[in-house]
This record gives C-alpha cells, sequence and structure tokens, in this order.
C-alpha cells in the first residue's frame, strides 16, 4: 500500500500516552479555568439569592451544628471557643465530601460533552474540583470573621492557613478523579457515596476534638493516621491555636500527592471509557 | 468495490483496520438481586446483553472528499463513527489518522442549562481554543448559527433543528480536517441545510474529508462523491456515488421513496415523532440532571 501522506498518521483509538496527556490537559487550562463560571450560573439560575448562597450556607451549617452540638448535646466539653473550632471542621470536611459526591456525578452529567467533543477527560474531574473550591472560599472569609467576633486576635498563623486549604484541595481533586470513575461505571455510587462520606464526618474529629472523650491510644493513632483529620488540625491551629502533631505538616502533603497521583492515574486509566453508552 | 489503495496521488488522512466495536446493551425485565449482583461485580454492568454494531469495516478517507455513509437503521454507521472519532474503545481493529476526527450527531447538547452563548464558549475551548480567540471569533459564529435572540437562551428551550444549528456551527468554526456528521443536518430547516451544505463544500474542496450519515439519497448525490454502504456492520460496497446508491436503491427500493413528495411528508412526520420522543426523554433526563445538580449536602 502506498502512502503519499505529508502529514503522519497517529493511532487514534485508545488513549493518548501520560506525556501527551499531560499536554493536551495543560492546553486546556483556560477551558478548566472557565468551567466554573458557567457551572456556577447554571447552579444558581433558579435560586433567588443566588451566589449569596455560597456564604449563608456554612453559616447556616455550623448554626444548626452549634446548637445540636453545642447547647444540647454539649459535645465541646469545655473547649475554648468552640464555635470556630466547629466551624472549621464543618467546612473543611464539606469540600471533601461535597467533592467526592459531585465528582461521583460528574462524568454523567457532562455526557453530551464527552459524546460530542474529544478532549482529555480528566478536565472535567479537574474543573469540578475547581468549582468546589471556589464555592468553599467565601466560607473561609466567614470564618475568619466568626472567630474574630468569638474572642479571637488575628495572629501570624492566618497566614498559613491557605497551606492546609491547598492540601484538602488537592486530596480532594485526588479523591474527586476516583469517584468520578468509579461513579461513571456504578452509577449507584452517587447514592451510596453520602452515606460514606457520613462515616468520615464522625471519623475525623468534625465536631469534636477526640482527645476529650477518649485516652485509648489505638483509637487516637486511628484520628492521627486520617488524611481528613489531619488538614482539619492543621486549619485549626491556624485558625485558633489548638495543640497539633507537628508530623502532621509531613503526613498531610504525603496523603494530599499520593490521592493526587493515584486518582490521576487511575482515572487516565479509565479514558477511552467515559464516551461509551452503558 | 473500488480500490482507494492504489490511489497514489491523494493524502490519506485517516485510515481504519479491522474496525471491530462491540457495545452493552441493558436487557429490559426483571432480574433477580443475586444475578445483578454476579453479574455487576464481575463486570460492572448487570443484565446487558453485547450487541456486535461494527464487525471488522476497513477504511480510507482522503484529503478533499466528501464521503456518504448510508445503510438501513441499526446498520453500525453511527457506532463506526464514534469508533474512528475514538470516543469509544474498539473491541478490535486500528485507527491511525492525522488529527482526531470531530464527530457531529443527532441531538448532541453540550450543556442544556446553559445559553447557546456559553455552550459555544464551553464547546470552542474544549476543543482547545482559547478564551481571547472564542471571545474574538463569537459574533461570527452567533451570526451563522442564525439563532438571534435565541443565542441567549438556555439550551433546553431549542428545538432540536436549533440545536443542530448551534452544535453543526460549533464543530465546523475550527475547520477540522476529519469531520464526521451524523444525520445532525435533517432535523434543520431548508435554509440551514442549504448554508450547512455549502460549508461542507468548502471544507472538502479545501483541506477536509467529511463523512455525512444520511438517509437523504439525494443530500448525498448533491455532496459527496463517494459512498460506503454499510450493512449489519460490514462494509457491502464503497465506490463512487452513483455506482454504489443505485446498488443500494436496488436492494432497498424503499428507500428511494422517501425522494417522492408523499415520503416526504411522512418522513417528516416521523421525524417530528422522532422528535418529540426526543423530547420527552430529554425532559427526563434534565429531570435526572436538576436533582444532581442541588447540592448534595453530605453532612446528615
Amino acid at each position: 500500500m502506498t502512502v503519499s501522506a505529508t502529514q503522519t498518521l497517529h493511532p487514534i483509538a485508545g488513549r493518548a500516552s501520560l506525556r501527551v496527556y499531560l499536554r493536551q490537559i495543560w492546553d486546556r487550562r483556560e477551558f478548566i479555568a472557565a468551567m466554573p463560571r458557567h457551572e456556577l450560573h447554571a447552579q444558581n439560575l433558579d435560586t433567588v439569592l443566588g451566589n449569596v448562597w455560597f456564604l449563608l450556607n456554612p453559616m447556616l451549617l455550623t448554626g444548626v451544628y452549634w446548637l445540636v452540638f453545642g447547647v444540647l448535646l454539649d459535645v465541646d466539653r469545655g473547649a475554648d471557643n468552640y464555635i470556630p473550632f466547629l466551624m472549621t471542621g464543618v467546612l473543611l470536611f464539606r469540600l471533601w465530601a461535597g467533592g467526592a459526591t459531585s465528582g461521583a456525578r460528574i462524568m454523567w452529567r457532562n455526557r453530551g460533552l464527552v459524546r460530542s467533543l474529544y478532549f482529555p477527560r480528566s478536565v472535567l474531574p479537574i474543573a469540578s474540583a475547581l468549582t468546589e473550591v471556589l464555592t468553599f472560599l467565601p466560607g473561609v472569609l466567614i470564618l475568619l470573621v466568626v472567630a474574630v467576633s468569638t474572642g479571637e486576635t488575628p495572629s501570624w498563623r492566618w497566614l498559613v492557613l491557605p497551606l492546609p486549604i491547598l492540601l484538602l484541595s488537592v486530596f480532594t481533586t485526588g479523591t474527586m478523579f476516583f469517584t468520578a470513575r468509579l461513579g461513571h461505571k456504578f452509577r449507584d455510587l452517587a447514592t451510596l457515596l453520602p452515606h460514606v462520606t457520613r462515616l468520615g464526618l464522625y471519623s475525623s474529629g468534625v465536631l469534636y476534638d477526640p482527645e476529650r472523650f477518649t485516652q485509648n491510644d489505638a483509637a487516637l493513632l486511628l484520628f492521627d493516621i486520617n488524611p481528613l483529620y489531619q488538614f482539619i488540625t492543621l486549619a485549626r491551629w491556624c485558625v485558633i491555636d489548638i495543640d497539633v502533631n507537628w508530623w502532621f505538616w509531613i503526613t498531610g502533603p504525603a496523603w494530599a500527592a499520593a490521592l493526587l497521583i493515584g486518582g490521576f492515574l487511575y482515572f487516565w486509566r479509565g479514558e477511552m471509557s467515559y464516551g461509551s453508552k452503558a | 468495490m473500488t480500490d482507494h489503495s492504489t490511489d497514489e496521488t491523494r493524502e490519506v488522512l485517516l485510515r481504519a483496520t479491522d474496525v471491530h466495536v462491540t457495545y452493552r446493551t441493558y436487557l429490559d425485565g426483571r432480574v433477580g438481586l443475586r444475578r445483578r449482583l454476579r453479574q455487576g461485580l464481575r463486570s460492572g454492568a448487570p443484565r446487558y446483553k453485547d450487541v456486535r454494531a461494527v464487525q471488522g469495516v476497513d477504511l480510507e478517507l482522503y484529503r478533499g472528499e466528501a464521503v456518504g455513509l448510508v445503510g438501513s437503521n441499526g446498520s453500525g454507521k453511527s457506532s463506526l463513527l464514534t469508533g474512528l472519532a475514538g470516543l469509544i474503545e474498539l473491541e478490535r481493529g486500528h485507527v491511525e489518522a492525522v488529527t482526531r476526527p470531530s464527530l457531529l450527531g443527532v441531538g448532541a447538547a453540550l450543556n442544556r442549562r446553559l445559553s447557546g452563548r456559553r455552550n459555544i464558549e464551553i464547546g470552542c475551548m474544549a476543543l482547545g481554543l482559547s478564551k481571547a480567540d472564542v471571545d474574538e471569533r463569537m459574533e461570527s459564529i452567533v451570526e451563522f448559527t442564525g439563532l438571534g435572540d435565541s443565542i441567549d437562551l438556555p439550551m433546553n428551550t431549542y428545538s432540536s433543528g436549533m440545536r443542530a444549528r448551534l452544535v453543526f456551527t460549533i464543530a465546523t468554526e475550527l475547520e477540522p480536517e476529519i469531520l464526521f456528521i451524523d444525520e445532525a443536518l435533517a432535523v434543520g430547516d431548508r435554509t440551514f441545510r442549504r448554508r450547512a451544505t455549502e460549508r461542507i463544500q468548502d471544507m472538502a474542496s479545501e483541506a477536509s474529508s467529511i463523512v455525512v450519515v444520511s438517509h437523504n439519497l439525494a443530500e448525498i448525490t448533491r455532496m459527496c462523491t463517494r459512498v460506503v454502504w454499510l450493512d449489519q456492520g460490514t462494509m457491502v460496497m464503497d465506490g463512487e456515488t452513483d455506482e454504489v446508491l443505485d446498488a443500494y436503491k436496488a436492494a432497498f427500493p424503499d428507500d428511494e421513496r422517501r425522494d417522492t413528495k408523499k415520503a416526504k411528508r411522512k418522513a417528516r412526520r416521523l421525524e417530528r415523532g422522532k422528535d418529540k420522543l426526543r423530547a420527552q426523554r430529554r425532559a427526563a433526563h434534565d429531570g435526572e440532571d436538576e436533582s444532581s445538580v442541588a447540592p448534595a449536602d453530605p453532612l446528615p
């Protein structure tokens, strides 16, 4: 067979090599940056308050938790400044849990785009993670306001706060790569996941300080190796100066990097499956 | 069968060898939990059946040609194009091309909750255009769609013809070297079909290779110099338009009647029915979308 091609032919079917794939993602960086704007627009089209909800939500949520756990059940056990303590936990945990859940739906929700046009599919979980982080940030401002109004004084530690937030964001992106591929394969995951994350809520010290509840070393170790507990504790140290295991600054980044790389590779290996109808 | 491989003067843009596409379809009917779990855990898909849509197709596409793809419903035309475009995994076979083909399908919509304008932005940027490029071209893109003020309405208010206009415009905006059009023009009105046909002819005469799936044989005769006939997932014929269409019409005399006025009316009625069905299906889907958009509160 004679080939008169002046351009070379490349294999089309099958996924791109990792190098090419990363390059393709980089070429879509503006697309990733533009997606959250459209996504948020679509989400808030039919609400009266629109974007104000991103400020209201964390406040209302903290209010409810404070009422139930702080006032009625007295979970704080005399902790200083329980409200910002609680709010930090709730906010950070919501970023991760919300990300995991929306990751499970992301491939289905964008099936029109995926079946019509070719682009590296991991752009979708990345853009979705970015959306989650952007909607989370207003809550941090509220948190700092609440911290001041409950007696905290602004400190140099506040300048470190972006670090645990970054770690958690990276960790969440990694989680979303996993839930995106799994959720595309098993639609059931989107229904199952809230129960899993709820379990995470109670095992990550979101609502209480585990050390005020148990002296059992084995139980405390379970908290200490939990990446979410690590990120939340680091953030609490920044906001209200609680005691922190200093090695969290090592294990936290390790967890974040592991999830990001592992999740990305897992998602990339399924690259060709996302366009299928089944 | 015409042997194109001996043609040395033309540049090959895509070469497909022994392409097999198999997809999974869910079976209707009651299935016990035990069987669901067994099948689900093994393969990720309970109660399915494999459909071998394309079974060993070889195809070469050349620069500067518009190829018609014909065949009865379920003959594997769409599956073949989806496979060649690299949107799904091939069961077997090999496809190589100068660039990844763009596929334009019926009822394609990118994000139904967003306006046409936003969809243009999303679509063009997904294809790799920068924000500045999109902004610069936006007005001419909107102009070509002919959608007027509707461009700022959400896409779920669009008719299938309006959607087709928008998606056709996005897909051809970047003048892809290889473009597949899967019945996407069938739902457009006369004006749009004429403009679309002109654009396709322009692209084919310049640098591209275009494959058009259509049941409108007159349209294929107008646009295409070559026709490929697919039946039950295998290629029956590949050659000059007249030659293949004559054989095709002889095999399916019913399809030819579409050219008569009466049949055209019937076809339009059918299309409207299909549209309605699609709209219903879409409404069902949109419902799902909405429930999934509502922020699922992960906290109890």
